[in-house]
């Protein structure tokens, strides 16, 4: 804490002021990065074909994650989870699932629009998560010089592909 | 006959060596599993192996050597199960079997665990990391896509960009059994796990299963139209 009052340049009483504890500011931390990057409203307008939304929330999510710093957030809570298991569970909501609510609520308004079949998009924003999370987020958390790849262009159209085939309004039941 | 008494002494010491490597590698995942990589001591792990530490010295010059060494042994370990004959099997059964050992091994072989370890050494061992990811994670990945080629080539998946759907396929499964057990101290099989794999494979199926032919003209007529 000492030292982070430093880099700050407040006096230590300042920083407690403000945060209580460590635990409060790394929590406050954490949502600070994920502030904005969760939030999917207005990204998605109505003229925007069911591809075109899914791109635009997957981009979204991977610029939070790679220009924001949240895969490093990630690395520090996943190594606190065996000293500070409460505030890992808290941050796996946050960091994991960057806010799920928002997420499947986008995903809702999809639905809504007649543009993806109606489905349980709780269960489809695991999926699609999941998907994009492996083929970006995964490999990025085991190299701290992680960058999006070249072909990231590509590689979303894979997973929106995916989830197309999947919830699109043509699919299967 | 001087020879073979060499001989079956050569195979006693290669045992003996084997039994040691065994016993080295099953302490030290213990300590690291307790301790975490940083704070495991090469002393602790010889004396809980029972072999002096120039013994377990000889078996692995280093640090990073044996923690590398644990991790590619849990993945060897659960790759030789994982991938074994497709032949009689529907695609369904042959993924579900993979989907299957993979959760038993995140859950019971404490894997998730032994992962949260890696990525927490990431900035302060970038390469044992890397390692880790090139020598284990990648590897898996292409055992996983050539059953998946098979797959294709036998007709019950539709050609595809194999390397792209084992990712998709993975991170469906990865998000119910690894995700959660990342950020989560003692993370247990949850009850609907078996259905949650099988809801996986589902989709994935449904992404990358054989289509069953258009009646009159094929697809590729239709395409052509």
């Amino acid at each position: 804490m000492a030292d982070i009052a430093r880099e700050a340049d407040v006096s230590t009483a300042t920083l407690y002021k403000h945060f209580a504890s460590k635990e409060t500011l790394f929590n406050a931390v954490v949502k600070e990065a994920a502030r904005g990057s969760g939030n999917y409203d207005g990204l998605i307008t109505p003229q925007d074909s069911a591809r075109d939304a899914l791109y635009k929330i997957c981009r979204s999510y991977l610029s939070a994650q790679f220009d924001d710093g949240a895969t490093a957030l990630m690395r520090v809570v996943i190594a606190e989870v065996p000293g500070a298991p409460d505030l890992a569970r808290d941050m796996y909501e946050i960091l994991g699932n960057r806010r799920s609510d928002t997420l499947i609520k986008a995903i809702d308004t999809l639905i809504e629009q007649g543009k993806l079949r109606p489905h349980d998009s709780a269960f489809a924003m695991r999926l699609g998560g999941g998907m994009l999370k492996e083929v970006f987020v995964w490999p990025a958390l085991f190299d701290a010089e992680a960058t999006l790849p070249p072909d990231t262009e590509e590689k979303i159209q894979g997973v929106v592909d995916a989830f197309l085939a999947l919830y699109g309004p043509e699919s299967e039941v | 006959m001087g020879g073979s008494l060499n001989l079956g002494l050569a195979t006693y010491r290669k045992s003996v060596s084997e039994t040691k490597r065994a016993a080295i590698l099953k302490a030290a995942r213990d300590i690291f599993l307790r301790d975490g990589y940083s704070r495991a001591a090469m002393a602790e792990i010889a004396r809980e192996a029972d072999v002096s530490t120039a013994t377990l010295y000889k078996h692995f010059d280093s640090k990073e050597t044996l923690f590398a060494s644990v991790v590619q042994d849990a993945y060897r370990e659960t790759d030789s199960s994982m991938f074994v004959d497709i032949e009689g099997k529907s695609a369904r059964t042959v993924l579900r079997n993979v989907a299957a050992l993979y959760a038993q091994q995140q859950f019971d072989g404490q894997m998730n665990d032994l992962l949260r370890v890696v990525i927490a050494e990431v900035p302060s061992a970038p390469d044992l990391a890397r390692d880790v990811y090139r020598n284990s994670v990648l590897k898996r990945y292409s055992q996983l896509q050539a059953m998946v080629d098979e797959l294709v080539a036998r007709g019950d998946l539709r050609p595809h960009d194999t390397s792209a759907s084992i990712r998709h396929l993975a991170g469906m499964v990865k998000e119910f059994v690894v995700w959660p057990g990342l950020f989560a101290l003692g993370f247990k099989r949850p009850d609907d796990m078996d259905a949650k794999i099988d809801a996986c494979i589902d989709a994935y199926m449904k992404i990358y299963g054989a289509r069953p032919p258009a009646s009159g003209a094929s697809r590729e007529d239709a395409i052509g139209t």
